[in-house]
């Protein structure tokens, strides 16, 4: 449910959860998850609207948040409150057709290096390549489609003969954001003294200030200082450089070093990612273990630059998933929605043009995702301040609607999964720090650290009591059985159903890691 | 803010907590004084907790807490009920020996209802109609029950009443002063404040004998359900306001008041109707 708090100013949104309820704050670009109980103070002031605090009820609900931060259980700042303005109309409106705004074009498979984690699996030239012609044909066809950013990217950008022409073109077509992606380890210096007057962006990937576990990563000894050597002759030419970090078993450890290491070279923009089930990546992100990346719900922009930004704030907002409106043409003209979706091809150049593909009901349909339509975000309170990546979902889960495998947030519990444990005990032990109380045979619930009150029946009352770490499951049942007759197959099925539930709720305590 | 003895001071005491208010705007201080004299008490020496000011500067009123300013309004209308929302908030940050409720509560014959709800459930119709049919107030919004006794304390903030609540105030105006206090469009509003004769002594206590969920359906049916026992304490643990500073002990207070009361739901399709089940089943436990 989403309240609009101060209709009046648009900036102010309540969205309830399960549990928790969210106060989107778009004017602060901030989303607050409030306690329960001040729910109700809000709804209070939502129904004195229309009296004495009128126009003010948005000086109230921030004055609550401010003095009292007991109330206010955490808060995400947001990076952009554009991002959130978003919200408002994504909130109000989505309707006809979505169009194209970027495009990642694969333009040759050829690499010079041969990276642990590439999604492209980049090596050699393959021999159904498009043509330069080819190429020159889909900027032409994104740009009436109304795309206005393309990133080239590859295998590695400078092995492909007509770059620089592609480039040129592009701007021609009225490009307004072209990226360009490389290793940044053959960069000559005419080369870059073209680029530095062609206005791109580079994007270059590094992966750890030791060179040695960066030349095991691009299995390529001596790359780590090509690409140094890249990055300080890019910085010298005045071309807008930022640097991507990707995270995989050999540098693991090494993302707060290699981000000072390309500080100190000057570079202003670094991001960072942990390895993705895609291409070459499958087996690093196996080997980098399930809990690798893991966190709460994903509020922060994935992209800080300005020129990024804009490019999202034409995307409606993060609720929709990120890949709307984007497209990637990989070097054989195969199309994916993402870099990491490849999996799930919406169609090849030249046997259908870009506008058949675009306009497609496949794609039509993908890019208009949100996580209303995603498992357990769909109820969640956050979700529409949330990193929708359906590519990590899918390629993750095996589940286009799936929840973020990475967030660990229950909306149905209010905590963090992962609290008390992971999975169910042998013998089921409820948590010390609740608080029961019985009254007239049914339990009654308190969690204090979350404040949510439960309230058991009398049966799963009987069920709570023996949940004292020494039963198992079956040993339940059996003392079910032995105050009660009933079937033993319903009873058990009753109390795994029950544990389930228990479980699922936070009451019980969790398998020790 | 900088308290100065030149400046007007308040020390009063809601509930028990000692609260400071010093201004240098007579007109406020008039109309809080006229609005709270069943809310607050003297505050007998005792030192306040919480500080507020009510300043003003230039054209605008400064609401200040501890010295900082929290709010900065142009309407002197919105002066009063926003210090009051405050001192509110105050309470449910700073009294240890009351468990604040968000339900409305009336006595009569010594005996107690508690009507707990969320905002727009009709606590507030609901206690207007029963004042009608003879009950005190005791508050329509916070029901401080004493943490020892298990009983109800009076929290008599003057009602806000709207258009359409208004005629529920014809037998209640003889102890309550109406006070007009915002005519905007056709959203008309207006306080009303209990009097000498409607202020419960601050002092007593009262046992909550039934506790009535009231749910506004319009023009739906009348129904008056009993509640189970466990229901009852959970869905009071959802309506307190301060149960996090009782901890585990919030969880007994709110079970001894379900076990010492009889619980219900009440839809409340027709006040008039509701009122009349009320009271034929608080006449037949009589």
């Amino acid at each position: 449910m989403v309240n609009e708090v101060d209709p009046s100013k648009g900036r102010i949104f309540l969205v309830k959860g399960p549990v928790n309820t969210a106060l989107y704050d778009l004017g602060r670009g901030e989303i607050y998850t409030i306690d329960p109980l001040v729910v109700d103070v809000l709804g209070g002031v939502q129904s004195l609207k229309p009296s004495y605090i009128g126009g003010e009820a948005l000086q109230v609900l921030r004055g609550y948040l401010a003095r009292h931060p007991a109330l206010a259980r955490y808060e995400t700042s947001n990076n952009s409150s554009g991002v959130h303005e978003g919200i408002v109309k994504s909130l109000s409106c989505q309707s006809g057709p979505a169009r194209l705004s970027f495009m990642w074009l694969e333009l040759t498979n050829a690499c010079n290096l041969s990276c642990a984690h590439c999604y492209a699996e980049a090596g050699v030239r393959r021999t159904n390549e498009l043509s330069h012609g080819q190429w020159k044909e889909i900027l032409g066809e994104g740009a009436e489609l109304g795309a206005r950013y393309v990133q080239l990217t590859g295998g590695e950008t400078t092995l492909y003969p007509g770059l620089i022409d592609l480039v040129e073109y592009a701007r021609s077509c009225h490009y307004i954001g072209i990226t360009v992606v490389t290793n940044a380890t053959r960069l000559e210096d005419s080369l870059l003294r073209q680029w530095a007057t062609l206005g791109i962006e580079v994007a270059v990937s590094f992966y750890s200030y030791d060179p040695e576990a960066h030349d095991s990563i691009t299995r390529r000894p001596g790359s780590f200082r090509q690409s140094v050597e890249g990055i300080k002759a890019l910085l010298s030419h005045q071309i807008p450089v930022r640097a991507n970090i990707v995270l995989m078993q050999g540098n693991l450890t090494h993302l707060k070093g290699t981000r000072e290491f390309l500080e100190g070279l000057g570079l202003k923009e670094i991001s960072h990612d942990y390895v993705r089930p895609a291409g070459r990546g499958e087996v690093e992100s196996c080997l980098v273990g399930e809990g690798v990346g893991k966190g709460g719900p994903e509020l922060n922009l994935p992209y800080p630059s300005e020129e990024r930004r804009r490019v999202f704030d034409e995307r409606p907002c993060s609720w929709i998933t990120c890949w709307k409106g984007e497209i990637l043409i990989s070097s054989e003209g195969v199309a994916y929605l993402c870099i990491f979706a490849r999996c799930l091809p919406v169609g090849r150049f030249p046997e259908m043009r870009l506008k058949e593909i675009i306009q497609g009901q496949a794609v039509q349909k993908l890019w208009q995702i949100t996580l209303d339509n995603v498992e357990t975000c769909k109820d969640c309170e956050l979700r529409y301040g949330c990193f929708n990546c359906r590519a990590l979902a899918l390629t993750t889960t095996g589940d286009l609607l799936s929840k973020n495998p990475r967030c660990q947030y229950n909306p149905y519990t209010g905590l963090m999964e992962g609290h008390g444990g992971k999975g169910m005990k042998e013998r089921p032990k409820t948590r010390i720090d609740l608080v029961n109380e019985t009254v007239e045979d049914e339990v009654v619930i308190y969690d204090p650290k979350n404040h949510n009150v439960h309230h058991l029946n009398p049966m799963a009352g009987v069920i709570w009591e023996l949940c004292d770490g020494n039963h198992t499951p079956k040993e339940i049942s059996e003392e079910i059985l032995g105050i009660l007759e009933a079937s033993p197959t319903q009873v058990e099925k009753d109390v795994t159903k029950t544990l389930e539930g228990f479980q699922r709720k936070g009451l019980l305590e969790g398998v020790q890691e | 803010m900088t308290p100065t003895t030149a400046l007007p001071t308040l020390n009063i005491k809601v509930l028990s907590l000692p609260i400071e208010i010093v201004t240098n705007y007579e007109p406020f201080l008039r109309e809080f004084c006229e609005l709270t004299p069943a809310l607050v008490s003297p505050a007998n020496g005792e030192t306040p907790v919480v500080r507020f000011g009510v300043v003003q500067k230039r054209r605008y009123t400064h609401i200040e807490k501890e010295g900082r300013t929290i709010y900065r309004l142009d309407k002197d209308y919105t002066i009063c009920p926003i210090l009051m929302d405050e001192i509110r908030a105050s309470c449910y940050e700073h009294v240890r020996d009351y468990l604040l409720l968000h339900a409305g509560a009336v006595v009569k014959d010594g005996r107690a209802i508690l009507l707990p709800g969320k905002s727009e459930s009709g606590k507030t119709t609901l206690t207007l109609g029963l004042m009608n049919c003879g009950y005190k107030y005791l508050t329509d919004e916070v029901s401080a029950i004493h943490h020892k006794t298990i009983e109800v304390a009076p929290f008599q903030r003057p009602i806000y009443v709207n258009t359409w609540s208004r005629p529920l105030r014809k037998e209640v105006n003889k102890s309550f002063k109406t006070y007009r206090y915002r005519d905007e469009g056709e959203d008309r509003w207006q306080y009303i404040v209990p009097q000498n004769g409607a202020v419960m002594p601050r002092d007593v206590r009262w046992k909550v004998d039934w506790i009535i969920f009231p749910r506004y359906t319009p023009k739906g049916k009348v129904i008056l359900k009993p509640l189970g026992p466990a229901k009852a304490v959970m869905a009071l643990m959802q309506r307190g306001w301060n149960q996090r500073l009782f901890t585990d002990r919030g969880l007994k207070i709110f079970t001894g008041l379900v076990r010492r009361a009889r619980c219900y739901t009440l839809e409340m399709g027709d006040l008039e109707e509701a009122c009349k089940l009320i009271e034929e089943l608080v006449g037949k436990s009589a």
